[in-house]
């Protein structure tokens, strides 16, 4: 709960509270604030970022609003938002799968196992997929259709719907290369899209479930699917619905992946352009930078609408589509009137259960449920692991192995590979661990200390403070990325390792805040009331009742601040320019660029790329989990 | 006591992972960074460039190293970054003064763009190269200006828009096809490679017939969204030449993007006239025989289907020369081969096709030095190394490209790109700046894989070629104005240069004065002038090659009393 307000008569006894929140301020002032507010006032300028610079009103507006290609871009990113969507099923389901298994040793297994292959970098799974599984000629997309017999069902269905002839007899559709399937292309990516993050969401909210509900369910005779829908789902569905949000707002904000799909062209036709996409095309390709800011500020309105749209949806009271619990809870808990037929309906459950026939059958079905459970676990397992076993075959070969046989293991082995891996990736690896640790260190220092200035008390400005994180949540790094570049090179931070913490430590700030100040608000206020009565300062209060406590939820939002900045690539490929520089993720993007690749290397540098952050992650996961149970998630 | 270490332990396990990790990345950095400057090196170079090709690379160490041994107190150090992120690194390179000392220029972004870049980014080096190079005393070019050593004369480097030479180029590319001679004789029993348009489509028919042991089809042209282009440019350009008659306003020989605007808006000329459909019909033909899904593919992926030996004939050039040979040793032998231009009897294109492409003896892998460089003289001093006759043609036999500079030897394998110095230009410059050349590109992307054809595609771009490229030829001309006060300042220079000379010198200054003004100011609005007549132009005026009979008459005339004289 948040503290009692503070009247500005009582400021001078608090005082030092602002302290706390001072340094966020100052960095999302200059980081965030400032680019955005430098990009309003750019984008009414005809401007190419050096020397023109013309006032034409809303000229940049008015031409964007009329570009079809502006508006195609936007239905692309609602397609892929959509998916995207959908893409959340796989992680909830295997999160059920997971949750259900009954032995916890089980249970810890397939959490490492899906853990491993999900926190691969995207890029490195980005590239992986371009390289191995969507080339026409022998890519493992188009073997496995073609071995499945599924190449003919869509050939089929190409003739029966006249989808124009993407699926042809006897040719290998072109995924990245036909402008019909590119789309698509980025949507399969990645499959069978188990989240890591979302997994674990998930299982930190299963394991809230009291087992009392599940044994009731179990007398009850309810089937497994009903469980799913009626107790699972519905508890579940504030995570869920977090996860929704973060998931459209990332799909908008998003042009990474896509630049490393399809090019900053956005693949054959320009299909494949998002907004994001259409925006650096036009800063950094066209020079028109003034347009590109426009771009910027209508995809920050356009992601704070739809932000203010779904909250709107979400809002129980307004909830339009507001799940019902199930027939146990309303039985049960909600509705005593009904309490006599339950009890009816248990009593002949309990009957039916003592019938040995009955008995036998429900055995059956334990076994046949229990077995398709693992099946199912183990075959999504198979296929997330594919790009990693890929990975590590293709590291020990040569590039004549390789082209003889892509997928098996051939002999000689050579681990030379990773030598000549080692030395081009090392100096970018340290990079990146350094700008990553020190960027996270920063980030929940200065975010725990914000946390408590805005959970603490409600200062003078709190609303107003609050609410000003609060709008940078919705609004896209992106699309001050022109600014925030022109801001690094008045700072003289181009091409420096701080420009990367400091932009990472701002831009981490807000989520960070978000999860920490309902944690802060959480701690029992007798705890902070005793140490104010044994003279604690606030400065005290945070180090002996705060810090102590917070452990979890830090190495929580530590270890998913750490994965962001360690995948993050465009703003270190538009900022850093010295190969000494680099960090790891642009160094790959470069060593793809390749135009006669050394395979071997190159697959040896994708896994070096994803080592540190595998490792770290298993390291931290219980952790990480505990952080998540303890409400760092709150849905 | 053990166990309660080990828990421990395992508790602060990620915690102690993490400081690990940072303890061993903050101390390479710094030992990378006290390795990255030896002692005693006073300058550091940096050198950045796109061609990641097998040699360059490594020529560069070579010369570097060279040039190290002269002058011990340089540091150079070269930025090879990939063609796929290349316009935009140079472009926040330029923009964030962050560039190299020298860059490598004419990729990734559109020429408008760069004539912006030339003006504010880097140092023209008129200065330099009318002087000679340091690095060739001692030989017979030691007297004789820097460009005049150079085959071409640095043609290219010389930007007409701002009249300043502004690039240092260093080789001379040439394309041509590359051919699996093992695979053409077993799959079409050809023992020479095709020479004309109908024989090589039939080697790809019979190519494609065949089967590989997996059951796949042969591919007869290993083929990406790279490669395409020079497919477009090589073969299918010529095919254009003939509107050169219809938008050659100023009879240079040579259509520009200007001239094609007003030409095709003010109906002189269309996109369905036959040499520009014709062109397309060609591309199309040739993509029947490139592998599926090429458009989507790298350069490197097509480059590995014909290193795998699945694909016949694959387009590339000198660059690219070195890696093919070294993919194919061992496995294949490789052969180099013209273009199979269609002949006069072609029952398609025989009537439109009017020679092979001509191809400059231009040389190219130009780099400029940029205006944020802490040392321009020795970067320049670098490039002059790297330019000289015996540097020169060091540095191109280590990558196997053909060597920039006169007198310079020539790998056997670079023979083969022997210019074809007659021949025809392309005459279809339809994109202008950035908008149209971003449109362009994703139609021609729809076309060439048979998404639209060509009457489609021009109905799409034609409304926006005639809209946008108008602005953006506005654009072009507004940098060249730029370029006005520089060219003012530069000509009161030869001006007061001129006053104060006497004796024999003042005749002389005074002519070159009179030159600049003529060509900085005065050519210049007449080109403009010349532009606007060109906009009022209709489709009822002469063609530029087309005269009047009475004009005929004349010359008829002129001719036959001025032949006794010729005689004479």
């Amino acid at each position: 709960m948040i503290g009692r307000p503070v009247r500005w008569s009582e400021v001078k006894n608090h005082w030092t509270l602002y302290l706390f929140v001072l340094p966020t301020l100052i960095l999302i002032g200059l980081f965030m604030y400032y680019p955005a507010a430098s990009g309003v006032f750019h984008s009414f300028f005809r401007w190419n970022g050096a020397d023109i610079s013309e006032f034409v009103w809303f000229d940049n507006y008015v031409n964007l609003l009329k570009s079809s290609e502006f508006w195609n871009s936007f239905k692309v990113v609602m397609i892929l938002g959509l998916w995207n969507v959908i893409k959340m099923i796989p992680a909830l389901l295997v999160a059920v799968c997971i949750h259900r298994c009954r032995s916890a040793r089980t249970q810890f297994l397939y959490r490492i196992l899906f853990v491993v292959p999900m926190v691969v970098p995207a890029l490195v799974t980005v590239l992986i997929w371009r390289s191995f599984f969507f080339e026409a000629t022998s890519g493992y997309l188009n073997r496995f259709l073609s071995a499945t017999g599924l190449m003919d069902l869509l050939v089929n269905l190409d003739r029966w719907f006249n989808w124009g002839g993407i699926f042809v007899e006897g040719q290998s559709p072109a995924w990245l290369g036909d402008p019909r399937l590119i789309l698509t292309a980025c949507i399969v990516w990645g499959f069978p899209w188990v989240g890591s993050f979302a997994v674990l969401i998930h299982l930190a909210k299963l394991q809230g479930i009291s087992k009392d509900v599940y044994e009731a369910a179990e007398i009850d005779g309810v089937s497994w699917w009903s469980k799913f829908t009626k107790i699972e789902l519905p508890l579940i569905m504030g995570s869920v619905y977090l996860l929704l949000v973060f998931v459209i707002i990332d799909t908008i904000k998003d042009a990474g992946m896509v630049l490393a799909l399809a090019g900053i062209y956005g693949g054959p036709g320009g299909k494949l352009t998002v907004p994001a996409l259409f925006m650096i095309r036009k800063a950094f390709v066209e020079q028109e930078m003034g347009y590109a800011c426009a771009i910027g500020i209508v995809l920050t309105l356009i992601v704070i609408c739809l932000q203010k749209v779904l909250t709107w949806l979400m809002n129980p009271e307004r909830r339009l589509w507001r799940w019902r619990p199930g027939a146990i809870t309303e039985a049960a808990v909600v509705h005593p009137a009904k309490v006599e037929a339950t009890r009816a309906r248990i009593q002949r459950n309990i009957e039916r259960h003592l019938r040995p026939g009955f008995r036998r059958w429900i055995a059956f079905q334990s076994i046949f449920l229990r077995t398709t459970k693992h099946a199912v676990i183990w075959a999504v397992l198979a296929m997330a692991f594919l790009p990693l076993y890929l990975m590590l075959v293709v590291s020990f070969k040569t590039n004549t192995q390789f082209y003889a046989a892509p997928a098996t293991v051939t002999t000689p082995l050579h681990p030379e590979n990773w030598r000549q891996a080692w030395q081009l990736v090392m100096p970018t690896v340290a990079n990146s661990v350094f700008v990553s640790t020190s960027a996270t260190a920063l980030t929940l220092v200065f975010a725990l200390a914000a946390a408590y200035f805005f959970a603490r008390r409600r200062m003078p400005l709190h609303g107003f403070l609050w609410n000003a994180i609060l709008v940078l949540m919705m609004m896209p790094m992106i699309a001050n990325l022109v600014p925030l570049f022109r801001l690094l090179k008045d700072m003289n931070l181009l091409n420096t390792l701080s420009a990367l913490i400091l932009v990472g430590t701002a831009s981490g700030q807000v989520f960070s805040i978000f999860v920490l100040r309902n944690f802060v608000a959480d701690i029992p206020a007798d705890l902070y009331e005793a140490a104010e009565i044994d003279g604690a300062n606030h400065f005290q209060q945070m180090a002996t009742v705060v810090l102590p406590l917070s452990g979890p939820i830090l190495g929580t939002v530590g270890v998913m601040q750490f994965i962001n900045l360690w995948n993050e690539f465009v703003l270190p490929l538009v900022v850093i320019q010295d190969h000494a520089q680099l960090p790891v993720m642009v160094q790959l993007l470069r060593m793809s660029g390749e135009y006669l690749k050394l395979w071997g290397p190159l697959m040896a540098g994708y896994a070096m790329a994803s080592i540190p952050i595998i490792v770290l992650f298993i390291a931290s996961m219980k952790l990480f989990v505990r952080g998540l149970t303890e409400g760092a998630v709150k849905g | 006591m053990i166990a309660r270490a080990w828990s421990w332990f395992t508790n602060r396990f990620a915690i102690l992972v993490v400081i690990a990790a940072f303890i061993w990345s903050s101390v390479t950095i710094i030992s990378h960074r006290r390795q990255a400057i030896p002692p005693g090196v006073k300058t550091v170079l940096r050198i950045g460039h796109w061609q990641l090709e097998g040699g360059v690379r490594e020529a560069f160490n070579a010369m570097i190293a060279e040039y190290q041994e002269l002058h011990p107190d340089v540091m150079i150090v070269q930025d090879a970054i990939p063609e796929s992120t290349y316009g935009q690194w140079f472009t926040t390179q330029l923009m964030g003064g962050t560039a190299p000392d020298m860059i490598q220029v004419g990729l990734g972004v559109p020429y408008n763009v760069l004539l912006g870049f030339y003006h504010r980014y880097f140092l023209p080096l008129s200065m330099q190269v009318n002087q000679p190079n340091p690095y060739n005393r001692g030989s017979d070019f030691e007297t004789m200006p820097w460009r005049q050593t150079y085959k071409d004369a640095m043609r290219r480097s010389y930007i007409e828009e701002l009249q300043e030479y502004m690039t240092i180029p260093l080789s001379q590319f040439g394309s041509r096809i590359f051919y699996n001679k093992d695979l053409l004789k077993s799959l079409t029993g050809l023992e020479e490679p095709p020479a004309d348009f109908r024989t090589f489509l039939a080697a790809c028919e019979a190519i494609q017939a065949q089967r590989l042991p997996d059951g796949k089809a042969y591919v007869p042209i290993a083929s990406s969204a790279y490669h395409i282009t020079n497919w477009e440019a090589f073969m299918c350009a010529p095919l254009t030449f003939g509107a050169v008659r219809e938008a050659d306003f100023n009879r240079d020989g040579y259509v520009g993007v200007d001239e094609l605007y007003y030409a095709i808006k003010t109906g002189r000329i269309d996109f369905d006239a036959p040499p520009f459909e014709a062109s397309f019909r060609m591309l199309r033909t040739l993509t029947n025989y490139f592998q599926t899904g090429f458009s989507g593919l790298g350069r490197d992926e097509a480059v590995m289907l014909f290193a795998q030996q699945r694909a016949v004939f694959i387009i590339s050039g000198t660059w690219e020369a070195g890696s093919l040979e070294e993919q194919a040793r061992d496995h294949f032998e490789l052969g180099i081969m013209d273009f199979p231009y269609p002949t006069k009897d072609d029952p398609e294109y025989g009537n439109i096709i009017e020679g092979p492409r001509y191809e400059a003896p231009a040389s190219n892998f130009n780099f400029a030095v940029t205006r944020t460089s802490k040392n321009p003289e020795a970067a320049i001093d670098f490039l002059q190394f790297l330019s000289s006759r015996a540097g020169n043609e060091k540095m191109n036999g280590i990558i196997g490209w053909i060597p920039a500079i006169k007198g310079t030897s020539v790998s056997r394998l670079m023979s083969a790109f022997e210019p074809h110095l007659e021949g025809t230009y392309s005459s279809m410059p339809v994109t202008v700046g950035g908008e149209t050349i971003i449109k362009w590109t994703q139609l021609t992307s729809l076309f060439q894989i048979g998404q639209i054809d060509y009457e489609e595609m021009v109905r799409q771009y034609k409304p926006l070629y005639l809209d946008k490229g108008g602005l953006e030829l506005i654009e072009i001309q507004r940098n060249r104005r730029r370029a006005l006060i520089r060219d003012e300042q530069f000509v009161t220079g030869y001006r007061h240069r001129a006053l104060m000379a006497t004796g024999d010198e003042l005749q002389s200054r005074m002519i070159k004065y009179r030159q600049m003004v003529a060509g900085r100011l005065i050519n210049r609005e007449l080109g403009n002038e010349a532009a606007r007549t060109w906009a009022q132009a209709n489709a009822d005026t002469p063609a530029p090659y087309s005269f009047t009979p009475e004009v005929l008459a004349k010359i008829r005339a002129r001719l036959t009393n001025a032949e006794p004289e010729n005689t004479r």
